[in-house]
């Protein structure tokens, strides 16, 4: 069993798991933001794909590579909702 | 072959949701965040997708080729969230700036007073909508005036102005100015001024409140007219009227007080009485007061002695009611005090003088007891030696009747003893007997004065049955009729009402006409808590001059032709005196007469 990780894998996920601190640090002030749930949301289902990709290096590679793509394409579909909400509605203030 | 085509149909939905979320974005550009902010999203969007279709590249068709690219994009993305995040939070505290910007702008521009911030030169550099509103300016015609072109005293203000700026005026000090509306009219307002300052710490400016003071200007004009109202008012009364403390310190105080204790209504405010009279009176009244603090409780109408600045005794009713504040809570007397002294002198003298009657009355009664009483005995030694004198005389003429020789000497003497001594013997007589008559009319009255009244219920209906009674004699020797009706009751002695009665039903029957046949009636009638008891005959009746002097002692009308002392009427009116009673006379002469007498109703 020959493991694989790759070291833009590891870039990723550790910008993430700093921008998760960020927004852990600053969830109060971020709650004012509108539908903030769904666009944090977005990005805990991609900091999951990240994860996930360095831990397909590991094991599970097919399944977990799966599990990649699919947390990309709903974080996406979780930041396009936000933005129709966001940008789609008719508001004045956010 | 089913692995790839997933992993690719997630990559294609990866960057169409991408596409999408950017077209919605682009599309609402204008509805919400901060561009710079959409500019980071908008990055971090076509970076996803770049990333997504890296991974299209090499997952549909095989190829290393983007690798690098898609390591690149792929570091990029979780910075570009990072970014993101930083440019919402910037986008938040910029709008919550902005918010508390605006909540600031509001809460100047409709404050309940106005605003406006003065530069230097004392020229208008901020103003909020309720000075604009209470002056009818729109801000650019106030923006960069002078502050007092506004003001009616403009030399004035800019005086005022420029000393404050100077900082010759210290800051925090409440002005009262006339300023002039857009519409002309003039508006008194209260001004208070802060100072604003650079960094330096020099004055850069002033800051100044405005307050609408019409209404209190009013209240104030008002509340100072009837402050002139009641202070006049007070003034003028002829009573003292005066307001203490708790301390009994005079707080208010009219003239009337004032001139009482020699000075003016201001040189009584903090004064207590002791300031002003003898320690004894001051502490008496002192204790009044105190009274009124203590208990809460007014004391009305109490007679006080006071004296004036000559030293002049005077007498004044006080009433002193207890001041209350806001909170129910005694804080002063109020009191009002009239003058008495002139009633006070007056009462004194009707004392004097009633005491003096009364000693008088006395002295009278006593001399008529002791007159009439002492004057009978000598009256009965007349009347007994007169007797004894006229037996003398006859047995004195029978001696000398055969003594006597000359028939001239006897008829000398025989008409003296037998005309002339019986004859003045007779009047002598007779006017003793006179003399005793009246002296014994006399006594009685005398004695009704001195004696005693028990007043009670008297039963009228059985009195006048006992008194025609013992009338029935004289009734059926004039030939008299006597309707008496039903009486009511009353109050009195009954002995002394029977009396009152007996005598007017005696007269009645006395003065009869003899022409015609005699009528007398009784009756009676109620008004307003009296009796008044009616006797009326169809006798001679009284001529109008004898009417007032029937009730006097010893007047009689035909003292020839009717026996009596002339005494009846006066006993009536005597004991009607000591009965809260009166006696009133109707008649007509030749016609009849009617007495009415007043008695209270049991």
């Amino acid at each position: 069993m020959s493991y694989e990780i790759f070291e833009n894998e590891i870039v990723m996920l550790s910008l993430g798991v700093g921008v998760l601190i960020f927004i852990l640090g600053n969830r109060s002030r971020l709650k004012s933001l509108a539908a903030s749930k769904i666009l944090i949301m977005a990005f805990y289902v991609l900091l999951l794909g990240w994860t996930v990709t360095v831990m397909e290096g590991l094991f599970w590679e097919k399944i977990l590579n799966y599990i990649e793509h699919a947390c990309y394409a709903v974080s996406s579909i979780f930041v396009a909702v936000w933005c129709w909400k966001v940008f789609g509605k008719r508001r004045e203030t956010v | 072959m089913i692995y790839r085509f997933f992993i690719v149909v997630f990559d294609i939905i990866t960057f169409l949701a991408s596409a999408v979320g950017l077209i919605f974005l682009l599309k609402g550009w204008k509805r919400a965040l901060q561009p710079k902010t959409k500019l980071v999203f908008t990055g971090l969007l076509i970076f996803t997708m770049c990333y997504s279709l890296c991974l299209f590249v090499e997952w549909y068709w095989g190829t290393k080729v983007l690798d690098r690219a898609e390591d690149v994009i792929g570091a990029l993305v979780p910075m570009w969230w990072a970014f993101v995040v930083y440019a919402f939070l910037g986008g938040i505290v910029e709008q919550q700036l902005r918010e508390r910007e605006g909540r600031f702008q509001e809460l100047f521009d409709k404050a309940p007073i106005g605003y406006h911030e003065l530069d230097t030169d004392g020229r208008i550099t901020r103003v909020n909508r309720t000075e604009l509103d209470m002056l009818g300016y729109t801000a650019e015609e106030m923006l960069g005036q002078p502050v007092w072109e506004f003001y009616v005293d403009k030399e004035k203000s800019r005086l005022a102005v420029e000393s404050k700026l100077a900082g010759n005026i210290p800051p925090g000090q409440a002005f009262e100015r006339m300023i002039r509306r857009k519409d002309g009219d003039m508006l008194p307002i209260l001004i208070e001024d802060r100072f604003l300052h650079d960094k330096a710490g020099n004055i850069a400016g002033i800051r100044s409140t405005i307050q609408n003071i019409t209404k209190r200007k009013r209240a104030e004009e008002s509340l100072a007219q009837e402050r002139n109202l009641l202070r006049t008012l007070i003034d003028n009364m002829p009573d003292n009227i005066f307001v203490k403390d708790t301390q009994s310190r005079f707080v208010i105080a009219n003239i009337a007080v004032a001139r009482l204790m020699g000075t003016t209504p201001e040189g009584l405010l903090g004064k207590t009485d002791f300031d002003f009279y003898p320690k004894e009176l001051a502490a008496k009244y002192y204790a009044g007061g105190q009274k009124v603090v203590r208990t809460g409780k007014p004391l009305v109408a109490q007679e006080e002695p006071a004296v004036d600045p000559e030293g002049n005794r005077k007498w004044y009713s006080t009433t002193k009611v207890p001041l209350r504040g806001s909170s129910g809570k005694v804080v002063g007397i109020i009191g009002i005090s009239r003058d008495l002294t002139t009633r006070k002198l007056v009462e004194e003298d009707r004392e004097r003088l009633m005491r003096t009657l009364a000693l008088k009355n006395e002295e009278l009664e006593s001399i008529l007891y002791v007159t009439s009483h002492d004057l009978r005995a000598p009256l009965v030694n007349i009347q007994g030696f007169g007797n004894e004198l006229s037996r003398s005389c006859k047995l004195i003429h029978t001696a000398l009747k055969d003594t006597l020789k000359t028939a001239e000497i006897n008829e000398e003497v025989d008409n003296a003893f037998n005309k002339d001594v019986p004859e003045a013997l007779g009047f002598i007589l007779t006017s003793a007997k006179r003399m005793d008559s009246l002296l014994s009319g006399l006594l009685r009255l005398s004695r009704l004065g001195q004696a005693a009244v028990t007043i009670e219920p008297l039963d009228m209906n059985e009195m006048f049955a006992n008194i025609t009674k013992g009338m029935e004699y004289q009734v059926k020797e004039a030939g008299a009729a006597v309707d008496i009706r039903s009486l009511p009751s009353c109050l009195g002695d009954a002995s002394q009402i029977n009396q009152v009665f007996s005598n007017i039903f005696d007269n009645a029957l006395k003065y009869l006409d003899e022409s015609r046949p005699g009528m007398i009636r009784v009756y009676a009638k109620s008004e307003n808590g009296r009796n008044i008891y009616c006797v009326e005959d169809n006798g001679i009746g009284i001529a109008p001059e004898h009417q007032k002097k029937i009730f006097e002692v010893f007047h009689r009308l035909e003292p020839d032709r009717k026996s009596g002392e002339g005494l009846g009427l006066a006993i009536v009116r005597h004991i009607l005196g000591r009965h809260d009673g009166k006696v009133l006379v109707e008649s007509e002469p030749g016609k009849g007469s009617r007495f009415s007498v007043s008695l209270p109703s049991a």
